[in-house]
């Protein structure tokens, strides 16, 4: 948000809608939803699909940019259009994101 | 077991192996068209493992041409694919239908009756009863009507005075309560002393008193007689004539019951140190192998001694002897105890009294209690002696069958 105030006009309509009403910023936009419990489960939200899928990593594609985790045994335990959920013990999370 | 797992086995999914060199692909294509993938595993380099459901497969098989992966089933999972296995072998479904049907129609018979509760009476006629009603193994449950059938025992035997018929499973139940008929129809009853006594007083309700009040009677001695012979001089005086009834009366009478005992302040005994040998012998015949100490190995000992026979089947004709025996000695040690005078007295009475008071009825009335403690010279001890005195109903029932009786 400090990124858009400094940079005025550098996002898109949507994000300043996003920002004007104050919502949050995945439902409007195509920004992942990442949520990490412990180290065990990771669950992306809005992704847009695998690139590379290992037990020691995974690497999933989002309008962002791509999330990789590190870890050991990891399973992908679901993977729907809106949700892909990765077990294992996760020891690093790469968000290598384009900004906004 | 959650829900989801519950629904998939109802479903049917298949843990299917997919081999690739762009498995990625094939994942992202599955999702998008909808295919729900789970538990994606990798096995190696080329290879993936995943839950798919059974009706997705077909939409699989497609998506693996289209992305040039091979896919390999490496289970099923599920009740369609038991149904599957089911309709493969006929012949268990149909044993495992037949199994229940039969089940079913064989537990609405009855197969066993039970009758409970007799005592005088034999269970196998009120059985044989019970199946000429039409109620034996094989019949229906149905046609049993439990009410009915105990009224019908009820009303068919004399002897019963309840009856409780229940049904539970295949088993009849047959409760039965008899009556108990008062004994003295048959016999004759006298009342004898149950003590020697000296009688006080004495009311006779049915019988011929044999004694006074003030008589000195012995145990056993009969009190009021259950034979009543006719007048002297009338015409039938014989015994073939004579009366007989149930003697009935009360007989109060002094009883004095008494303990003796020596006052002893030596007293000696025995008592096991704990020590203890185990010897055993095994014979044959007239042939022996002991093993352990031969004769008690220690200065005073008790010995135990058991002796097994070892049996033979019958077949065998020529049979020979093997004993096994088993000895144990048990160290014991004398011991020589003086007492105190004083507490050697008290325990004595308290011997003397639980003793006596152990003796006397219930409802007796305890006159007088004497204590005497005497010097004998012939034992060349003290002689302790207690007499309780009580008034007591001494007439005791006893009785005797009429063939038998003068």
């Amino acid at each position: 948000m400090n990124a858009s105030r400094t940079k005025p006009g550098s996002g898109g309509a949507k994000e300043r809608i996003a920002e004007f009403f104050e919502l949050p910023r995945d439902s409007i936009l195509d920004v992942p939803r990442i949520v990490v419990v412990g180290n065990a489960e990771l669950v992306i939200e809005n992704h847009l699909g695998i690139i590379e899928y290992a037990s020691s990593h995974v690497t999933v594609a989002t309008a962002k940019g791509n999330v990789t985790v590190r870890g050991n045994d990891l399973a992908i335990s679901s993977i729907t259009k809106t949700l892909i959920g990765i077990r294992g013990t996760i020891e690093h999370l790469d968000l290598s994101l384009s900004p906004g | 077991m959650t829900f989801q797992s519950l629904w998939s086995h109802l479903e049917g999914y298949v843990i299917i192996r997919v081999t690739g060199r762009a498995v990625e692909d094939f994942i992202n294509e599955a999702y998008t068209s909808g295919v729900e993938l789970w538990n994606l595993q990798r096995i190696d380099e080329r290879s993936i493992l995943g839950h798919v459901y059974l009706r997705h497969l077909p939409e699989l098989g497609k998506i693996l041409k289209r992305t040039d992966c091979r896919g390999r089933i490496e289970r099923k999972i599920g009740l369609p694919f038991l149904m599957m296995k089911l309709s493969r072998r006929k012949g268990f479904a149909i044993g495992a239908i037949l199994f229940s049907v039969v089940l079913y129609l064989l537990s609405s018979f009855v197969w066993f009756i039970n009758v409970v509760g007799c005592d005088k009476m034999s269970p196998d006629t009120i059985l044989e009863f019970v199946a000429k009603q039409g109620v034996k193994a094989g019949v229906l449950r149905r046609e049993v009507d439990s009410t009915s059938l105990g009224k019908a025992i009820l009303a068919e035997f004399t002897g019963l005075s309840w009856v409780g018929v229940n049904i539970k499973g295949t088993t009849v139940n047959i409760e039965v309560a008899e009556k108990t008929l008062p004994s003295m129809k048959s016999g004759i009853t006298h009342l004898v002393a149950s003590e020697d006594a000296l009688l006080t007083n004495m009311i006779v309700l049915s019988g011929e008193p044999l004694v006074n009040e003030g008589d000195t009677v012995t145990r056993g001695q009969v009190l009021i007689t259950g034979v009543i012979l006719p007048p002297y001089g009338s015409p039938g005086e014989t015994s073939d004539k004579r009366h007989v009834i149930h003697a009935k009366g009360v007989v109060m009478g002094r009883v004095w019951r008494t303990w003796q005992g020596f006052l002893e302040l030596v007293h000696e005994y025995e008592t096991e140190t704990g020590r203890l040998e185990r010897a055993g012998s095994l014979s044959l015949g007239s042939h022996e192998l002991h093993v352990g100490p031969g004769r008690g190995p220690f200065e005073t000992f008790a010995e135990e001694k058991t002796v097994y026979e070892v049996p033979f089947p019958s077949w065998i004709r020529i049979k020979p002897v093997i004993r096994i025996t088993t000895t144990t000695y048990r160290e014991t040690e004398r011991f020589v105890e003086i007492t105190d005078r004083e507490e050697a007295f008290d325990n004595l009475r308290e011997k003397a009294y639980t003793d006596v008071k152990s003796r006397i009825p219930e409802g007796a009335k305890i006159l007088d209690e004497r204590e005497e403690l005497k010097y004998s010279s012939i034992e060349k001890k003290w002689v302790y002696t207690l007499t309780i005195e009580t008034l007591e109903d001494i007439a005791e029932e006893r009785r005797e069958d009429p063939e038998v009786g003068h």
